[in-house]
């Protein structure tokens, strides 16, 4: 019964959407970007996300978090999709999550508490060159002395300006290693997107790291976990701000006259509104037990993660384009919010894979 | 142990005695039950199973035993399928009655009406077909001119009804005629029953684009139908050919889904024509990727099914679902027939005889009919337009 929400699970949607409702929105997105704001996160949010526990949602309750799952924080992030309000809540999840498990490490083991009630906030960085891999390559880590030296770039990095801990995925002999670098240690350019969510480009020429910021030299595993589980919760993201711009523009359909009519009255657009609406809700039913799996229910996680992916990359940029098309002229001003929706949607498409990544992975994953 | 652990193992034991081993293999081409006065059962056991069947009401669980229905409530019902999936038993019975009439007479039937159908369309004695489009209504249903005159406690039916499957086969056909030319069209029409052995009845077979069909073209000429064989109220009938036709959709979706889902994988189809190791991407990058296309929308149409179906277990069921599932179902499978024949290049384009294999002569037979798919039963465009004003509350 993985797809009807338990009680506990609408109480977790019903706060979410309160708290979401009064600090985010496009409004907030709206001064970030007017600000030129360099960190580009929805501070006033984010703090009251973590006044109510909803930061370590699926975080170890042993170390402060909520002891929950994914799906828990996947309906959180839909919320911040809807609302298109930039707070780091997938990225920190992931990476603390990373961070928690390492209990080798003394520094991982002193700063998990911390991460787990978001006093400290941490983000995944992964991305390299122009596009998603599965695997790191121009950020490498070597042995040196009694350490390691980090090198190379890492082109997007989701908050990268606003964390204070970055978990950074590098080359290592052949595999793959995971590294805790402390964000002022890093040469950081902070990038300004189209979506103003926070973004930033990380550099590490030659950068020292001692044996304990190493969460693993054996990562090949553990990072394709978190790259899935990474993924699954943009796309729970992805699904909010597709499914609100796609509200917003029957709402426009039913209010906007032309011709003495209302235009939502016209066949044409009825039906790329109802195709649209099969499209979401199709979308909606991968994108939950793509969570569902990643917290244990039976499946393969890999094949859910690239299935949600492909399908939201493709469902959000659709939804958005006939957003804006199905408004008209309105559509393509800046005052309408409508924009923001259509701007994430770019930007989500190619975080963490397109969509041509993902059926290629996907295909791969079934053996052809 | 629970009630219903304790009914499952009993069904268990009983279906394991009463239901013979050749009926618990999948059924091969025309091994199909379908019922009715001239039933010819493809076995022995076949007939066996289906009488077995009817002593406990199986064909239809959850109707009334007094009716000769299984008096099953839902969750013995849900466990009934369950056992009869897990042992691999066929169907009983394949039925028009059971899926789309059986429902309206027990809602808008008269008692009398239950008594008279039901226990013959519960046992298979009694098979249906359903008279509903006409050469000039089709996706406007409700423009249908077939008439009915009343004449004293009878009917006078003239007119013509098309795709009428299995017309030729069956004993009685659900029909919406005319009653009333002068109101406006959804109010004029009624829900009749007619013997298709009635005087003046001519059936005549539809040739497809696929071939040999089972719709038919049912001629009326002056066919007398007696008035207590209405359903509903005269001029009442639109609602209830509405409500049967609720019932249609979501049968239609949900076989095509059962259907696919045993099918050899799209891509191990291709691997077969085009080579290649085991593992190793397919050769045609673009025929991989609209095999994964076509993978991944039957896996989320799939998944969004479950999701229906346990949201309506929970109590809360969301609506227009049916219309929803019967057009993505539908353009996805006309999808993945087109891809079937597509992978198999110059060996999909045989018609029959020699020099292409029966996989090869079906699969190409199989594209053409799923063509029909989005339609027949309420058109793509049809289900977008419910979906547009029911769900999306888009005005007219």
């Amino acid at each position: 019964m993985g797809f009807v929400l338990s009680e506990e699970e609408l109480s977790i949607q019903a706060t979410a959407r309160r708290v979401v409702d009064a600090h985010g929105g496009p409004a907030v997105l709206r001064r970030l970007r007017d600000e030129r704001d360099p960190l580009g996160i929805a501070g006033e949010l984010w703090g009251a996300l973590r006044a109510l526990g909803l930061v370590g949602l699926a975080l170890p309750e042993a170390e402060g978090g909520a002891g929950l799952g994914l799906k828990e924080v996947g309906l959180v992030a839909e919320e911040l999709g809807r609302t298109l309000s930039p707070a780091p809540l997938g990225a920190h999840t992931v990476a603390a999550r990373l961070v928690a498990r390492r209990a080798g490490s003394s520094l991982a083991r002193e700063l998990t508490p911390s991460l787990c009630d978001g006093s400290r906030l941490a983000t995944l960085a992964h991305e390299e060159g122009v596009r998603h891999e599965a695997r790191p390559r121009a950020v490498t880590l070597s042995r040196r002395g009694s350490g390691y030296a980090l090198d190379g770039d890492k082109s997007f990095v989701p908050f990268g300006g606003a964390a204070d801990w970055l978990v950074v995925s590098a080359a290592h002999e052949g595999g793959a290693a995971l590294v805790l670098v402390e964000l002022a240690r890093a040469e950081i350019m902070s990038l300004c997107t189209i979506d103003s969510h926070g973004a930033a480009r990380a550099r590490f020429r030659g950068l020292e790291v001692a044996a304990d910021a190493v969460l693993t030299t054996d990562a090949e595993a553990e990072l394709g976990r978190a790259l899935d589980e990474a993924t699954l919760l943009l796309t729970a993201e992805m699904l909010g701000g597709a499914w609100e711009a796609f509200r917003r523009t029957v709402e426009y359909l039913k209010q906007r006259r032309q011709f003495g009519v209302p235009i939502g009255s016209f066949q044409a657009l009825k039906h790329r509104a109802a195709s649209m609406y099969c499209d979401l809700e199709l979308s909606r039913a991968v994108v939950r037990e793509g969570l569902s799996v990643a917290d244990g229910a039976q499946g393969s996680l890999a094949e859910l993660a690239s299935a949600a992916k492909a399908r939201l990359s493709d469902t959000y940029v659709h939804v958005t384009n006939e957003a804006v098309q199905l408004h008209g002229g309105v559509g393509v001003t800046d005052e309408l919010d409508l924009g923001f929706f259509m701007k994430r949607a770019r930007v989500t498409e190619q975080l963490m894979g397109d969509a041509a990544f993902h059926r290629d992975r996907y295909a791969r994953l079934l053996g052809y | 142990m629970s009630e219903l652990d304790d009914f499952r193992a009993e069904l268990r034991a009983w279906l394991l005695s009463h239901c013979p081993p050749s009926m618990r293999t999948p059924p091969g081409d025309g091994e199909e039950v379908w019922g009715g006065r001239r039933c010819v059962f493809p076995s022995e056991d076949a007939r066996r199973w289906l009488l077995a069947a009817n002593t406990r009401g199986l064909t239809a669980p959850t109707w009334p035993t007094e009716y000769g229905g299984g008096g099953m409530s839902r969750e013995q019902a849900a466990v009934l399928a369950e056992e009869l999936r897990a042992l691999g038993c066929r169907p009983p019975l394949r039925s028009l009655g059971i899926w789309m009439l059986g429902p309206v007479l027990l809602r808008y039937g008269t008692e009398a009406q239950r008594r008279a159908f039901l226990p013959g369309i519960i046992r298979g004695e009694t098979r249906w077909c359903q008279g509903y489009s006409e050469p000039g209504a089709g996706s406007d249903l409700a423009s249908l001119s077939t008439r009915a005159v009343r004449d004293g406690d009878h009917y006078v039916v003239d007119g013509q009804k098309t795709w009428t499957s299995h017309a030729d086969k069956a004993d009685w056909m659900f029909c919406l005629v005319r009653t009333n030319p002068s109101a406006p069209k959804h109010q004029g029409i009624s829900f009749v029953l007619i013997d298709m052995a009635s005087p003046g009845i001519t059936v005549r077979p539809i040739q497809l684009i696929s071939g040999a069909s089972p719709f038919c073209e049912t001629f009326f000429e002056g066919v007398r139908v007696p008035v207590d064989q209405r359903v509903g109220d005269e001029d009442a009938g639109w609602e209830i050919g509405k409500y049967l036709l609720s019932h249609e959709r979501s049968n239609i979706s949900l076989s095509r889904d059962a259907q696919s889902s045993v099918e050899e994988p799209l891509a191990a189809q291709a691997r077969r024509y085009e080579g290649g190791a085991p593992g190793e991407p397919l050769r045609d990058a673009s025929l991989r990727d609209r095999i994964t296309q076509v993978d991944l929308d039957f896996l989320c149409n799939k998944l969004a099914l479950r999701r229906a179906a346990e949201e309506a277990a929970a109590g809360r069921p969301a609506g227009s679902e049916a219309s929803m599932f019967k057009l993505v179902g539908t353009e996805v499978n006309k999808r993945r027939r087109e891809l079937k024949v597509a992978l198999r290049g110059f060996a999909g384009l045989g018609w029959e005889g020699e020099g292409y294999l029966d996989d090869e002569l079906t699969t190409t037979r199989e594209w053409l009919r799923s063509r029909a798919n989005s339609i027949e039963g309420g058109s793509s465009e049809v289900q977008l337009n419910i979906l547009a004003k029911r769900v999306l509350g888009l005005p007219d």
